[in-house]
């Protein structure tokens, strides 16, 4: 308890992992996590949810991470949880060129459903599978160009790039805040520019 | 149960009554009382044979006709699928993906149990015919190869006849058994192609796989080697029931998903409000959790063998889905102390992971049985006299 009053700094960040299903969402997020690998996730279904404290820049910032079913049809479920996100992983899995190739369906949707200043990241999961490999790793690295986003390749099985692509993320997050920040040193901050419409869920990045 | 199930003809409702409270674990009893509630099979015996064989011959009919006959025709014909414009192709490549997605899946079905990755015990149906086998090798390995080329063609328009699956541990010297998770993927498979409304949506796979678990389990052996066909029927009754959970479009709809978690809500804020407010005041929506819990009918959130005795309860609902509802209400009852000094990550992190947290599933069963007979009390209908009987039955709790 006496741990809650020294929160005050500090920050709570939502982030959302989208991408086909079985790309390894819940992999990365587990690893991130628990730092655990376990072949055997069993499949997403709406939307589970983690918390994970990081500490950047001398800050602790709590990281609420929503991780979503892949398939069309959770589609109503999940897109409703863009909206308050402060920051999207969009995965895709270097092995199927499917997933790699519906990219542009998902960046389309983050575009319709997440809020305008939400920070995207693209992530190429399973690089631990060199020999299965189908999509090279410039591919990937000149979408996420094209786009302007930062592009990571990960391996939630060997832990390669996983807690550098989250908290390449949240540090974003946390720059992008600053000068807002600044304006407002006592308030709480909302990155969504008082929209507070949105459903629980990843609702509006704030202070605590 | 023994005597109600040796009538000639057999009395659903009283049946339905005496399943709400739990079949025996052992013997074939739950294996026929599921087929019976769930209308697989009639409730006349006489009927048993003919309704039996019809059934089990329609099944075979669609596996041969979705999974066979394709796989001869792609065979036969020629072997670059880009000189044939023709529709078979198409439907092929679409198959192949429908079949990718369902595997993904299938694989990954209860991996606490070992059951799915255990060598199926009739792995070749002997119903149908024997170049079963092969058409289910050949379709295993199509499969590879259309998945390969199809990312070959989408990167520079050739084919490329390699296999490229994640399917690490299966050597190709085991394609020759066939696991149970591969009957639940066949059964998903003639299910889509039968359903093209609804088609695969993930979760069926949580709903078929307790009743193909169930059936060909079943100590009979005459009863067990038709699991297969059998379960297919089970599971076809229980999906027509509830589809509106599973289809994106009935979302909004009076039957679809929302408002069923909608009414859930609605009945825990009648029956525990410090709880509804709680969940309330810290915006925990119902589609957090609700969404998962009552599409899967609760198979997710606890082990297998809970899960099957709870089904029992939900199956001899007579209104059948009300009483999950209640389950879900009281589940959240039962945990409340936690839920109310939880803030929202903490609350959050529980009601997603509630199996190691749950009191005993008799314990929920009880609980809801009581909410709902609260209610009926009130609402005194037609329904009290059913259910005073049910009550009757109480002593059938203590295990
Ligand atoms: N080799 C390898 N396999 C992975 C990796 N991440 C996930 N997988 C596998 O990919 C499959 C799907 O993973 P999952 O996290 O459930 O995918 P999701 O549907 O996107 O959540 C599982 O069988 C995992 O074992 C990875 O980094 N390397
Ligand atoms: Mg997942």
């Amino acid at each position: 308890m006496i741990h809650e009053s020294l929160l005050h700094h500090d920050l709570l960040f939502k982030l959302l992992l989208i991408g086909d299903s079985g790309v390894g969402k819940t992999c990365v997020l587990f690893r991130f996590s628990d730092d655990t690998f376990n072949t055997t996730f069993i499949s997403t279904i709406g939307i589970d949810f983690k918390i994970k404290t990081v500490e950047l820049q001398g800050k602790k910032i709590k990281l609420q991470i929503w991780d979503t079913a892949g398939q069309e049809r959770f589609h109503t479920i999940t897109t409703s949880y863009y909206r308050g996100a402060n920051g999207i992983l969009l995965v895709y899995d270097i092995t199927q060129p499917k997933t790699f190739d519906n990219i542009s369906k998902w960046l389309r949707n983050i575009n319709e459903h997440a809020s305008e200043d939400v920070e995207r990241m693209l992530i190429g999961n399973k690089c631990d599978m060199e020999d299965k490999r189908l999509i090279s790793e410039e591919r990937g690295k000149k979408v996420a160009e094209e786009n302007g986003i930062k592009f990571f390749e990960t391996s939630a099985k060997e832990n390669i790039n996983i807690e550098l692509a989250f908290n390449t993320l949240a540090e974003d997050i946390l720059n992008k805040q600053r000068p807002i920040e600044d304006n407002n040193v006592a308030t709480g901050v909302n990155l969504q520019g008082g929209n507070q419409s949105s459903s629980g869920g990843p609702g509006s990045c704030c202070k605590l | 149960m023994d005597e109600i199930l040796s009538a000639e003809s057999i009395d659903l409702e009283e049946l339905k009554q005496k399943t709400f409270f739990g079949c025996p674990d052992n013997g074939s009893t739950r294996a026929l009382v599921w087929r019976l509630i769930l209308s697989a099979l009639p409730v006349n015996k006489a009927e048993w044979e003919k309704t039996l064989e019809s059934q089990r011959v329609n099944y075979s009919t669609f596996v041969k006709e979705f999974i066979i006959r394709p796989d001869e025709e792609k065979n036969s014909a020629s072997n670059d699928p880009l000189s044939n414009t023709g529709n078979t192709w198409d439907e092929y490549f679409k198959d192949n993906d429908l079949l990718s997605q369902i595997e993904k899946d299938a694989r990954r079905l209860y991996p606490d149990i070992s059951f799915f990755s255990e060598p199926a015990k009739y792995p070749a149906v002997d119903f149908i015919h024997e170049s079963y086998k092969t058409g289910m090798l050949k379709m295993r390995i199509s499969k590879r190869n259309v998945t390969s080329s199809q990312s070959a063609k989408s990167r520079n328009g050739t084919i490329l006849m390699t296999e490229s699956t994640n399917g690490d541990e299966d050597d190709d010297q085991e394609c020759k058994v066939e696991k149970n998770w591969e009957v639940v993927e066949r059964l998903l498979f003639v299910y889509a192609k039968l359903n093209q409304g609804t088609k695969y949506i993930q979760g069926m796979n949580e709903i078929i796989g307790p009743i193909y678990f169930v059936l060909s389990q079943d100590p009979d052996l005459e009863w067990s080697r038709n699991a297969e066909a059998d379960t297919f029927y089970c599971f076809t009754q229980v999906m027509s029931e509830i589809r509106d959970n599973f289809i994106q479009s009935m979302d909004e709809s009076t039957s679809g998903i929302h408002a069923l978690m909608a009414q859930t809500f609605t009945l825990l804020k009648k029956h525990d409000y410090s709880v509804w407010q709680v969940l309330n005041d810290q915006e925990i929506r119902p589609q957090f959790f609700l969404f998962r819990w009552m599409t899967l009918l609760l198979s997710q959130e606890m082990r297998i063998p809970d899960t099957i005795r709870l089904w029992d309860s939900l199956f001899s609902d007579s209104r059948r889905f009300e009483f999950l509802k209640y389950v879900c209400v009281a589940i959240l009852t039962l945990i409340r102390e936690d839920l109310i000094s939880g803030d929202f990550g903490f609350n959050m992190k529980l009601l997603q992971n509630t199996s190691d947290v749950l009191p005993d599933v008799l314990i929920i069963i009880r609980k809801a049985d009581e909410l709902r007979q609260k209610d009926l009390r009130k609402n005194s209908g037609p329904h009290i006299q059913l259910l005073s009987k049910a009550q009757l039955a109480h002593s059938n709790f203590s295990r």
